[in-house]
């Protein structure tokens, strides 16, 4: 039972990373990235081919993925998400709907159908663990991704509420007309948020790649995960992410202990109920709902 | 229609005329399938007409009603799933096809109740969470065996000229009952408000229109007609794995359909459906690069061409070719 | 030479026609007012000059640097300030975050979050406060400021004292007289036809879209400003 409330945990921490990206996209820029999966399994790759076949170490992999992940980001942002103002707010999903589609064929016609894992970059780690008293093993690797959630949204949130680009990048998502006024240039902020939520990707990447192994179309079921957990925990802080992460691992962990298969049922439930008590309080998704209209 | 001095209000016209003789012509080619080209053909010409239903549905919720979903598999493989077990309790298979469109139908307005408070992204997401919840649990059932699947050996009780033909005209006749259904209610005063919101869904609200309601109507409509489109798809292939029908390729299939046909019009849908009907025959066989040229021609349909081929052939043609407006001239008296 | 001149500004949301080709121009340490009723088309003139609104037709020159072509945000840079109607500020933000960001222009000037202090000096100890929990005349004052961070050579104001209580007003005008005496060109929608022939420079009267008059304080009267606002060409008593 311990061992099982420690290892939900520990998966939480795993989808908060996984959710980051997402969830900042999501409640500081109003969009929803459907690419969000499949551009977490390109940087996977990505870091696989500079560890792997180039032999870089492994920070400096990571380094080198996010800066090319926050060019593609601002990139995005400007050939496509930044479309959007123009051509409604369905053009977005539609887009990185069609984007993902994309990437997950084309990484499975360059990498094949085999399933790849970034655990050999690191060596020992990968399969070295603390024990705990009570002879609890848990894996260090899940440890130090728990760790790096915590240390992530910690590194956003003090971005976003005490940095002068954090100030831009929400006054831009708050009031985009206002922000122009008082001088920001919204687009060139709204493609560095971009930049940053795909950067945030990498650190998802090396979770995934450390923690098991993944294929070429794994990004759907990470957009599912990290989907759940934004919604469950609902928007506001970048924390609330990782609550709504630790409730989907406890859901799943119990749907599993319920039935063989009920691992993702139980996920797919926590986020259901998740809905209908948002819908029966209301309030938190009609006065979002209006706040939206109100500045359209 | 009160008569206004000085203005002449129609609907349809000459190109609305020569559309309607082309879906009679089309339907009747289709029926005579069986009959001129044999079975394979009309497996095919089934395939056809799923696509133009899951077109016009996908494009009635996005286009119509702003609701982009992502998990409309939810009611294709449902429906194929309950046809599979209405057929397994002794109902005979067509029987088994019409009731689980009806069920897809009540489904529809079952998850209308909760989904429709969602918006934009949420709403997208919120569905494929469903039809993924929807997939495992199918998976769950004895009957079904996980992905293995099972067959609807109940078709056997046909012989395989009889039900190949049979398939195809229930396929014709579901697909017309669902697009005069559209029609008529695009036409109808719910039309107008759909319209409406098509066009600027505050604004729409600010004149009193019921946007819940409104949306709740196109969205079990095309719930329907999606259900219709995967109960047809089981008749075609009579294999049901899981995958096959609750994968997320159909979401692909659809928007790639609508947004190069063009979004917000059902000429544009039924032009996307055969065009992708054309490209599956002739380039289906390359797999995933298929995928990728499809994911790629609606991604830069969505960014330099959002009103799709319609968009492009539709203000081009005197009047509208299924018209749901009305046309003001004024009089030459 | 004037600090802000527009003209012949068309405007129009959709297909109705908001502003029928206006002109105005506004000298360095003069104050201009924007007179006219609800819908007269002041809003949308004042968005089209700052740049937050398309416009169809027209020219805007600041400092004889025609920005017609501009983005709002290069407007700014150039030293436009719009303060919106309803104040628009940040809510979640401090009163201190909200002034930091005017300075998004990076334009030279004296203008720093103290200096804003020192014109509202009941502002600074609510340097910390969320600016959504101010009071109207509070927000105001942290709009003005906010525009001023900017270091602006014009600024425009729409609807400056809607919703304040009299005080308010009189402490948001001392400022604005201040900066009027420091050279800036100020271009201010007021519905207090009486605050308007206190203060102004010059007087601005529009009536659907159109100028309807242009008067010096001196050369006109409460009534014939009335009259203006709803298109009569004479003053007619009410």
């Amino acid at each position: 039972m311990t061992s099982l409330i420690i290892n939900a945990f520990l998966l939480a921490g795993y989808y908060a990373v996984l959710a980051t990206g997402l969830a900042f996209m999501y409640s500081v820029m109003n969009i929803i990235n459907l690419a969000h999966g499949a551009l977490i399994v390109l940087a996977g790759y990505g870091l696989y081919v500079l560890g792997n076949d180039l032999n870089l170490p492994f920070p400096v992999a990571i380094a080198i993925m996010m800066a090319a992940m926050f060019l593609l980001g601002v990139v995005l942002h400007r050939a496509v998400l930044a479309r959007a103002y123009g051509g409604g707010e369905l053009l977005p999903l539609l887009a990185t709907f069609g984007i993902s589609i994309v990437l997950d064929n084309l990484m499975f016609q360059t990498f094949g159908a085999d399933n790849l894992s970034l655990a050999p970059l690191v060596g020992d780690l990968s399969w070295a663990s603390f024990e705990l008293p009570g002879s609890i093993f848990v894996g260090k690797i899940s440890v130090y991704i728990l760790v790096t959630a915590i240390v992530v949204i910690g590194l956003i949130e003090l971005l976003l509420r005490r940095t002068a680009l954090g100030h831009r990048i929400q006054a831009t998502s708050q009031d985009r007309a206002t922000a122009a006024l008082l001088g920001i240039d919204t687009g060139r902020t709204a493609a560095i948020a971009t930049g940053i939520a795909l950067a945030t990707g990498v650190v998802a990447a090396a979770a995934l790649g450390l923690r098991s192994a993944w294929g070429p179309y794994g990004g759907s079921a990470i957009l599912l995960f990290a989907f759940e957990a934004v919604v469950i925990g609902g928007t506001g802080s970048l924390w609330r992410v990782l609550a709504g992460a630790i409730v989907l691992a406890f859901a799943q962990s119990l749907g599993a202990l319920v039935h063989p298969q009920g691992f993702l049922i139980g996920g797919h439930l926590a986020f259901l109920v998740a809905v209908f008590v948002r819908l029966r309080g209301g309030r938190i998704s009609l006065a979002r709902l209006f706040g939206k209209e109100a500045r359209a | 229609m009160t008569a206004h001095p000085g203005l002449i209000v129609t609907r349809g016209g000459r190109t609305a005329r020569i559309t309607i003789g082309v879906i009679i012509m089309a339907a009747l080619l289709l029926a005579a399938t069986p009959a001129v080209l044999g079975i394979g053909a009309s497996g095919r010409a089934v395939a056809l007409l799923v696509y133009i239903l899951l077109a016009v549905m996908w494009n009635a919720l996005a286009g119509f009603a702003g609701l982009v979903s992502i998990g409309q598999t939810l009611f294709f493989g449902m429906a194929a799933y309950t046809t599979i077990r209405f057929a397994d309790a002794g109902l005979d298979p067509y029987l088994a096809i019409l009731l689980s469109i009806a069920l897809g139908a009540l489904l529809g307005w079952i998850v209308s109740l909760f989904m429709l408070s969602l918006s934009g992204g949420e709403f997208a997401i919120g569905m494929w969470v469903l039809s993924s919840l929807a997939h495992l649990s199918v998976n769950l059932d004895p009957l079904i065996k996980g992905e293995t699947g099972t067959s609807l050996i109940s078709l056997n009780a046909y012989d395989i000229a009889t039900r190949s033909a049979l398939t195809l005209w229930l396929a014709l006749a579901i697909t017309l009952v669902v697009f005069v259904t559209l029609v008529a209610l695009l036409r109808s005063k719910t039309g107008a408000a759909i319209t409406a919101i098509r066009d600027d869904e505050i604004g729409a609200r600010s004149i009193g229109v019921d946007v819940m309601r409104t949306k709740r109507v196109v969205f079990v409509l095309a719930a329907t007609g999606t259900a219709a489109a995967g109960a047809l798809w089981l008749a075609s292939a009579t294999n049901f794995q899981p995958r096959a029908f609750f994968g997320i390729q159909w979401t692909a299939y659809m928007l790639f359909m609508v947004l190069v046909g063009g979004l917000g019009r059902i000429e544009g849908a039924i032009i996307g459906a055969v065009l992708f009907f054309l490209i599956e025959t002739y380039f289906g066989a390359f797999g995933a690069w298929y995928v990728i040229g499809l994911g790629l021609v609606a991604v830069l349909f969505a960014l330099l061409l959002p009103k799709g081929l319609w968009g492009w052939i539709g203000p081009r043609l005197p009047g509208e070719a299924i018209p749901t407006g009305y046309l003001v001239e004024k009089s030459r008296s | 030479m004037s600090t802000l001149e527009a003209t012949d500004i068309r405007a129009s949301h959709g297909q109705l026609c908001a502003v029928h080709g206006a002109s105005l121009s506004v000298r360095p340490g003069k104050m201009m007012f924007l007179l006219g009723a609800n819908g007269a088309g002041k809003t949308t003139l004042l968005r089209s000059i700052a740049g937050d609104h398309e416009m169809d037709a027209g020219t805007v020159v600041l400092s004889g640097v025609d920005v017609t072509g501009m983005a709002a945000h290069h407007r700014a840079r150039a030293g436009l300030a719009l303060v919106p109607e309803g104040r628009r500020l940040f809510p979640r933000m401090t009163v201190r975050e909200n002034l930091q960001l005017g300075a998004s222009t990076s334009r030279e000037g004296p203008w720093t979050v103290e200096a804003i202090y020192d014109t509202f000096p009941h502002l600074a100890k609510l340097d910390k406060s969320a600016a959504g929990k101010l009071s109207g005349g509070e927000q105001q004052a942290v709009a003005i400021g906010r525009a001023l961070m900017g270091d602006p050579v014009a600024i425009m104001l729409d609807e400056v004292s809607l919703g304040l209580s009299p005080a308010a007003v009189d402490s948001a005008y001392d400022a604005l007289n201040r900066l009027r005496d420091m050279g800036m060109a100020l271009l201010i929608v007021e519905q207090d036809l009486n605050r308007a022939l206190a203060s102004a420079d010059n007087l601005l009267v529009m009536c659907e879209g159109r100028i309807t008059l242009q008067a010096r304080p001196d050369e006109t009267s409460l009534d014939a400003l009335a009259a203006a606002s709803f298109g009569h060409a004479q003053g007619v008593q009410t």
